[in-house]
């Protein structure tokens, strides 16, 4: 027979289990009819290629399932003492399976992409342009997702004897560099380096590293914006990233195919070198895990560092030892040699303890890094509590760092802030101030400002520095800055707005939208003035009063708002505002108010109820004490500068209409008010 | 002919298979015979390519069949427990078979399911062990191959099936030129059908030899004498290899000329004496006992 009968021969041979094929037909089958059925009533949130969670779900589960049903066979002895005695190669068995998998995954994949983009396109016109594009790239990285899980399972097979070892390596292909990543070198980053925010080497380590979170991107399932996902083409070197996955695994498993021997069937490894590499990196991740642990529990800095390490080299020996222990009686066979590879778990928890020791080595040269001027292209800075609402301070304050990020986004200077930032940052750390986070100082510290050197090299280096009250009030010298000001108030260019002559403006004193009945060279003024008064405006004028209102500019041409906050001290705009008849001084205490419901929370043990009191104030003598105190929702920008407490609920009575108006507001300090 | 060189297997620090060297003529029944663990499966796997050795060559017909898939074409092997698909009835084997031996004749496989009563479309889990055990018998016999190697080939067969499916071996080595290579440890099963065998222990072999030529000068004598005495004179009078006294019976294996040792049996008066030919078991021994072993370790 020859070789290419031989392997027609087995293709036919592969079909006889049958569950390949009807497990990857039924799966896309049921996913066709649920999106065609989805497709009918939306086309504006619904995906069927890119954007599909559920797409990736199903590419992950075929993979997986493929890739076990497939080479199932080289985990079963007797199958395999049948199919190795027959008169055709191991080789030819092997790729016919890969290829029959492949086949039953790509074929029904692209049929049911072509029949779900004809559908949408004869019910969305939308998406008619986009049919070709958009199809391809959805079967194009879908098929990259199930080939990485289908070659990270048949590698698995290849390298194990048994199915639950093989399944156990398989969670390891796919988790190892999580586990590393997430719970070991993040928390001893953040244990160790006192300035840590993040770091773009681990986020790139970890974007290309674990599988599912590339597969995430790969497939734009974070995208929800229509155009977006339609449009959407992963990143050249995310591309790069799976094609090496894919191609390292399939060079793996293609090389130990061949040198793999059948004997093995039944054995929790089929290969030496991959029992030792299993134990080896198995045993360092348990080791960098205890050593995390032990830093995160004991707070070991610099100052401790012997004890640390011999604290640490002590604990790691003795689980490394256990753990290696454990893997040796799982993989030996019944001639059990005790402490064969002696050595291996010494060597690789003193990897372990070198690992950990060289981010507390490496502590202080972090935390005092500080790149030349002219190395820096730009420089982002975002303060905890600067310039942000009380929900985004409260996220912040939380540890939730996506408001910083979007500060971080927004405040790169690049210019005349970025040269008085430098050298803030410069006295900064030579105060030493910034580089404490001792609990003594934790006290202290009044905020934090977390800072992105935007190296000229394309590097970026993040750091977060604890502030006193002193170094955030000298930052004054930057917040006063045309560029700082032309970022948080775009207003104070003039020519921000562009042609206004025909937008809608409005005043909004928190409770009542007054439109603002102005002519072209009136609407001008008024923005020069605003210009004029922000350019003017302070840092600690910020800590000294609140808004008293709001100027809304709505476009006739786009459609989008833009509010500029007038403080007491825009004298300038406040005057044209009071020229036009707006009484920019009224406050929510010169509304009629029928009650103030003010909510007082407190701590409760777990389990047990309330924390809340409710508080309702309605007599006159109780509205009269709390008035002065109220503030609007919407004036609450400054909480660090200006904080406000508790959340009251304000009821204004409406006489005109016999009604009254809810308003959210917020309350001043007592001192602020007297 | 099949002709092994130096062949050796290990598992792990376990040698299965150690420098073993035999050539197995063509047209034979060769027995390889073993105690567990002797190494005679492993043999068998290597010899069809299921396994690799970790030395040393296999060649039938002059090819390597690890080499060459096509060459695996020659033989097929049957293993201790053979495998079958799910649900799979011998008519279902049979058309596998069919796909990877083109010569397999189908209606051979019919006829012989049918004569010993097999059915053809039942599934083979529903099978009792001895009738698989013919099943797959019958697949190898009509696969049209040159060589089979059966691991146990008879076991769990009863003694009808069992002479049955020798008769079947029989006709098909004189029908053409065919060889039989089975691994046992049951050497009554193999007795009357062996011509050659190979005896292996602890992976090495031990001895390869014609049946008919390795005991050509071992005689096995059954006698009654009147005292014991008599035995113990003929001990030390005759090569006796292997001597075993039951009530009045004594049976005496000695090498040497047949009439030589006829006469000093009757010199000694015995009540009875009569040659009678070797089972496989004696010549087993024997051989074993001419190669220097100790046959109670190997066999007790």
């Amino acid at each position: 027979m020859t070789s290419a009968k031989s392997f027609f021969n087995w293709i036919k041979e592969a079909e006889r289990g049958h569950l390949t094929a009807f497990l990857s037909w039924s799966a896309f089958c049921i996913y066709c009819i649920i999106k065609i059925t989805v497709l009918s009533v939306d086309t504006e949130y619904t995906f069927f290629g890119i954007g599909s969670t559920e797409l990736l779900y199903i590419c992950t589960g075929l993979g997986v399932a493929l890739g076990f049903t497939e080479f199932f066979y080289l985990l079963q002895p007797k199958k395999l003492a049948l199919y190795y005695s027959l008169p055709v190669t191991k080789t030819c068995i092997f790729w016919t399976r890969y290829l029959h998998g492949l086949f039953h995954f790509l074929l029904p994949l692209s049929l049911s992409m072509a029949i779900l983009s004809i559908y949408q396109s004869s019910v969305d016109l939308t998406f008619y342009p986009y049919i070709l594009s958009y199809t391809s790239k959805s079967i194009l990285v879908y098929a990259g997702v199930f080939l990485l899980l289908y070659h990270v399972v048949i590698c698995s097979v290849v390298l194990c004897g048994g199915l639950i070892p093989a399944a156990l390596l398989s969670t390891g292909f796919l988790c190892y560099f999580h586990l590393l990543i997430n719970h070991v070198f993040l928390p001893l980053s953040q244990n160790c380096f006192q300035t840590y925010y993040k770091s773009p080497l681990l986020e790139s380590l970890y974007a290309c590293l674990v599988p599912f979170e590339f597969c995430r991107t790969l497939c734009g399932t974070f995208l929800f914006d229509k155009t977006l996902v339609l449009t959407y083409t992963p990143a050249g070197s995310l591309l790069l990233t799976a094609a090496i996955w894919i191609l390292l695994l399939f060079c793996l498993f293609a090389l130990g195919q061949k040198k793999r021997k059948p004997e093995m069937a039944g054995k929790i490894f089929a290969f030496t070198l991959a029992e030792r590499t299993t134990e080896i990196l198995l045993t360092f991740l348990a080791g960098l895990l205890c050593t995390s642990f032990l830093f995160h529990i004991t707070n070991v800095t610099q100052t401790n560092l012997g004890l640390a390490v011999l604290f640490s080299f002590i604990c790691i020996a003795i689980v490394s030892f256990l753990l290696h222990l454990l893997l040796e009686a799982l993989v030996q066979d019944s001639h059990r040699i005790l402490l064969r590879r002696k050595m291996q778990p010494f060597l690789t928890g003193a990897a372990a303890v070198c690992t950990s020791c060289a981010f507390l080595a490496g502590a202080s040269a972090y935390d005092s890094y500080f790149p030349q001027s002219e190395q820096v292209d730009s420089l982002s800075i975002s303060i905890a509590g600067l310039d942000m609402d009380e929900d985004m301070y409260s996220e912040i304050m939380y540890g939730n760092s996506y408001a910083t990020d979007k500060q971080l986004d927004l405040y790169r200077f690049s210019g005349e802030a970025k040269a008085l930032g430098m050298s803030w940052l410069q006295s900064l750390i030579e105060s030493k101030e910034a580089s404490s986070r001792q609990p003594a100082y934790e006290e202290a510290s009044y905020t934090t400002a977390t800072v992105c050197y935007h190296l000229k090299n394309k590097k970026e280096h993040y750091r977060v520095y604890a502030l006193s009250k002193e170094m955030f009030s000298s930052f004054s010298s930057v917040y006063e800055t045309n560029e700082y000001k032309a970022i948080a108030y775009p207003v104070s260019n003039p020519d921000y707005l562009g042609d206004t002559s025909k937008d809608l403006f409005t005043w909004s004193d928190g409770i009542t939208d007054i439109p603002l009945s102005l002519s072209s060279d009136d609407k001008k003024s008024l923005l020069d003035a605003c210009s004029a008064d922000v350019l003017q405006m302070k840092m600690e004028s910020l800590s000294e009063d609140l808004p008293t209102g709001i100027l809304t500019i709505e476009s006739q041409k786009s459609g989008t708002a833009t509010e500029i906050l007038v403080y007491p001290f825009f004298t300038q705009t406040n005057a044209l505002l009071q020229s036009i008849g707006i009484d920019t001084a009224k406050s929510i205490a010169d509304y009629p108010i029928i009650s103030i419901e003010i909510f007082t929370h407190y701590s409760v043990p777990n389990g047990y109820n309330g924390g809340v009191i409710r508080n309702v104030y309605e007599t006159p003598e109780e509205i009269e004490a709390w008035k002065n105190r109220l503030v609007p929702e919407e004036f609450d920008v400054q909480p660090l500068l200006y904080p406000l407490s508790e959340n009251p609920k304000v009821k204004i009575e409406n006489k005109e209409t016999n009604s009254y108006a809810e308003v959210k507001c917020r309350l001043k300090e007592y001192h602020k008010v007297n | 002919m099949i002709e092994l060189y130096n062949l050796t297997k290990y598992f792990g620090s376990l040698c299965a298979v150690n420098h073993v060297s035999l050539t197995i003529p063509d047209g034979n029944f060769f027995g390889l015979l073993g105690t567990n663990g002797a190494g005679k499966s492993t043999l068998l796997k290597i010899l069809s390519g299921i396994l690799t050795a970790d030395e040393g060559t296999v060649k039938i017909d002059g090819v390597s069949p690890s080499l060459c898939a096509d060459s695996k074409q020659s033989f097929f092997c049957l293993p201790d427990e053979p495998y079958y698909f799910p649900n799979a009835s011998l008519e279902t084997m049979a058309q596998f078979y069919k796909r990877q031996y083109p010569n397999l004749d189908t209606d051979s496989v019919s006829y012989m399911a049918e004569a010993l009563n097999l059915d053809m479309c039942f599934p083979l889990r529903t099978f009792s062990k001895g009738m698989k055990r013919q099943a797959f018998l019958i697949l190898a016999l009509c696969a049209g191959t040159r060589y089979v190697f059966c691991d146990e080939v008879f076991d769990g067969l009863d003694p009808i099936a069992t002479k049955l499916m020798k008769n079947l071996f029989r006709q098909e080595m004189t029908r053409r030129n065919f060889t039989v290579l089975v691994a046992s440890h049951k050497l009554d099963a193999l007795q009357d059908i062996c011509q050659n065998i190979g005896i292996l222990h602890k992976g090495g072999l031990i001895t390869s030899a014609d049946i008919s030529h390795s005991t050509a000068d071992v005689y096995k004598m059954q006698c009654v004498f009147s005292s014991k005495e008599s035995i113990e004179e003929l001990r030390k009078e005759l090569y006796v290899i292997h001597c075993h006294t039951d009530g009045y019976f004594s049976t005496i294996i000695a090498k040497g000329d047949l009439q030589t040792i006829q006469q000093k049996i009757q010199e000694k008066h015995p009540v009875f004496s009569e040659n009678i030919s070797l089972t496989l078991e004696e010549i087993f021994m024997t051989q074993m006992e001419e190669n220097g072993y100790d046959i109670r370790k190997v066999f007790l």
